[in-house]
């Protein structure tokens, strides 16, 4: 008899035995599995957050926008912006280009005052760009999109109402503010800012739409037909507008659109790559190495409850070993056939993990896992509901070090009890 | 005795002859004299006495007038033109009519302030920490527009001496607020001793940081009254702000249409 043979019949003849080491291999590799696929939907939000709603790949602002950001600086804007999208969308390597109005004002509804953050967007520009970003987000194309349509390539939860019409003053806004705020779709607000000739403007919006942002961080926003901001910020008049956020065809052509829209632009306007300027890439940076420690320290508790499982069950083996050592076997084969058993349960149970993993996962990358209440008043460019995503390359990886980990577990032990005498080895308890 | 008199006298001169530093004592003695005598009538009055005279040229039963805001900061420097119409101590309308607020309008009734814009369905009703916010991102914010009649009414005030303000000689006055919802918890006032017109005031907050500077440097004469024309403002807590209020046109004391005062004419 073969000794892989003798090592299945022995995994199989103690089934408990088999079955106990490995449900604890299993749960140790589904655990990391979905650390990982966690961790990964948490980097992939992120990313997602900041391209869609914040730098696109690459933003051009006016030079000293962001000095002033927080005074809502609508006068330091981006002029003759059509013409500069022009320009822009005309090099190759700019896929798209978005115009965005972005101001601060002011609500003062029932006597007290509320801040809002509006973003003025060309709300048909954003579907089209987004649904070529992001096919699998898209609906089919219609000749005129609605809010849903709008709402699902923002990743928006929808609450009713209609995209507001550009030649109204009518916003969607968020629903945690209209809650705040005691108001809902077909209400009127009234907005005060200051403009960019830096005078106090204030209008009377209706409100078309409620949406849900799916970070917390956003949910003081109103959006509003770009048309309509630029002249309620007085910015009409030089075709202004205070972001271009412009996408290349994919995530790693970033640095060549950015030195081509330099070259374009020169001085006059700051282009800033979302890798280098965007705060939230040097958050995710961060937030990555963090992970990649978690992820680090996870895999170190799994490989001890490996590695115990595993030498537990060669030291309880002792008098078994000093028995098939009586009978003849040698101590390179008695090594050899623990490490094949060992092999064996680590595959079966490594695999068994795996496979768990992606059950969970698949389901959960479509559902979200929901941190609504546990994000309840903590504003962060974190989604409230994050989507676990399987990596192929960490899930292969985990499965190997889930293998080798028991192997290598069971290798020392067992050489250790092959060496010893066969007398001395039947006398262990 | 006319002889003594007369001894006494020589004596006298021949000590002033002889030493340089009797003649030095003598005369700082006399000049301190003088300057006491001189500033005796400045110390005539109290501080509350001074505020009344103040106030004679500040309170009106009307006024209405015309004028500019020249609003600078970090951003540049942008004017705003107004006609201001006000009735007695707690009614007040200020319509902006320079072309970017053009029809704006600011309501103080009491220490109530009522925004209307033109382009807005509803009237703002600033209250509270709102009221702490600037006027078209002036240094001048809503609160400065309100308050009681007279300073007097809110404030203690302490005569704490006189200095000279721009080539002026005036009273220094520290007025300490009397309750804990005055704008301004301490101003510190130069008024003119002559004309009592005020010449500058600081403002600080309770703890004593300085929050405003006001300095009044144009007057014109209308009537008995001498009203200050040209204010200019300076906000410490902002960067490099400076207000320029100055008023090209006044009427005191004429007739106003109190109807011109309520939220119905505001929206009207």
């Amino acid at each position: 008899m073969k000794l892989w043979q003798i090592a299945l019949r022995n995994v199989a003849r103690n089934k408990r035995r088999s079955l106990l080491s490995g449900t604890a291999i299993a749960v140790a590799t589904l655990a990391v599995v979905l650390l990982f696929a966690l961790l990964a939907g948490m980097l992939g939000d992120s990313v997602s957050i900041a391209l869609t709603y914040d730098t696109g790949h690459v933003r051009v602002r006016h030079p000293e926008f962001d000095r002033y950001e927080t005074l809502s600086p609508v006068h330091l804007a981006v002029e003759d912006a059509q013409v500069v999208q022009e320009r822009l969308a005309a090099l190759p390597e700019v896929t798209s280009v978005l115009p965005r109005v972005r101001f601060g004002g002011a609500i003062y509804r029932e006597e007290e005052n509320h801040a809002v953050f509006g973003i003025g967007v060309d709300f048909g520009r954003e579907i089209e760009v987004a649904a070529r970003r992001m096919p699998h987000l898209a609906a089919e194309q219609r000749a005129s999109p609605g809010l849903g349509d709008f709402a699902r390539v923002w990743r928006l939860d929808l609450f009713g109402g209609s995209l507001p019409d550009p030649a109204a003053r009518e916003l969607v806004m968020s629903k945690t503010l209209a809650e705040e705020l005691g108001v809902t779709v077909g209400d009127k607000l009234t907005i005060l800012t200051r403009t960019a000739v830096m005078s106090t403007q204030a209008w009377t919006f209706r409100v078309s739409g409620l949406v849900g942002f799916p970070v917390s961080g956003l949910s003081r926003v109103v959006l509003l037909p770009i048309g309509v901001a630029q002249r309620f910020l007085q910015l009409d008049a030089d075709d202004a507008v205070t972001d271009l956020l412009l996408y290349a065809e994919g995530d790693d052509l970033v640095a060549p659109m950015a030195a081509a829209v330099r070259a374009e632009l020169g001085d006059r306007l700051a282009v800033q790559p979302w890798t280098e300027e965007s705060p939230i890439y040097g958050l995710i940076e961060m937030a990555a190495r963090i992970y990649d420690v978690i992820a680090l320290v996870f895999f170190l508790l799994a490989t001890t409850v490996i590695v115990n499982t595993t030498m537990m069950v060669v030291y309880e083996r002792m008098r078994e070993i000093g028995t098939i050592a009586a009978l003849g076997m040698t101590g390179a084969q008695i090594t050899r056939l623990f490490f094949l058993e060992a092999l064996f349960i680590g595959v079966a149970a490594a695999l068994v993990g795996v496979g768990l993993g992606i059950a969970l996962v698949v389901p959960l990358s479509q559902v979200g896992i929901d941190y609504s209440e546990a994000m309840e008043g903590v504003e962060l460019n974190m989604s409230n509901v994050i989507y676990p995503q399987l990596n192929l390359r960490s899930t292969v990886l985990v499965l190997c070090y889930s293998v080798a980990v028991t192997a290598a577990a069971s290798f020392w032990p067992t050489r250790r009890a092959a060496r010893l005498h066969p007398v001395t080895a039947l006398r262990a308890t | 005795m006319a002889h003594r008199r007369r001894q006494s006298t020589a004596r006298l001169a021949d000590v002033w002859r002889a030493s340089p530093r009797a003649r030095r004592l003598l005369a700082g003695a006399t000049g301190a004299l003088a300057a006491l005598l001189a500033a005796a009538p400045l110390f005539a009055l109290t501080g509350d006495e001074i505020v009344r005279r103040m106030e004679r040229h500040e309170r009106h039963e009307s006024v209405v007038s015309t004028g500019s805001m020249q609003i600078t900061d970090r951003f540049g420097t942008r004017t705003k033109t107004f006609i201001s119409t006000a009735l007695g101590d707690d009614r007040s309308l200020l319509e902006f009519t320079n072309p970017e607020e053009a029809g704006q309008k600011v309501l103080r009734l009491d220490d109530e302030i009522y925004l209307y814009f033109p382009d807005s369905e509803d009237v703002i009703h600033l209250q509270g920490a709102a009221l702490r916010e600037s006027v078209l991102g002036s240094d001048f914010s809503y609160e400065d527009m309100t308050g009681s009649s007279s300073r007097l009414d809110d404030y203690e005030v302490t005569l704490e001496g006189t200095e000279e303000i721009d080539g002026h000689e005036t009273y220094r006055l520290r007025l300490t607020a009397k309750r804990r919802d005055v704008v301004y918890p301490i101003q510190v006032a130069w008024v003119d001793s002559e004309r009592f017109v005020t010449r500058r005031v600081e403002l600080f907050s309770r703890r004593g940081r300085p929050l405003k500077r006001l300095a009044l440097t144009e007057f014109l004469e209308v009537g008995e009254k001498v009203i200050a024309v040209r204010l200019e403002m300076s906000d410490f807590m902002k960067k490099d702000s400076l207000t320029v209020f100055t008023i090209d046109a006044i009427a005191v004391d004429d007739p106003v249409d109190e109807n011109l005062f309520s939220l119905e004419e505001l929206t009207f």
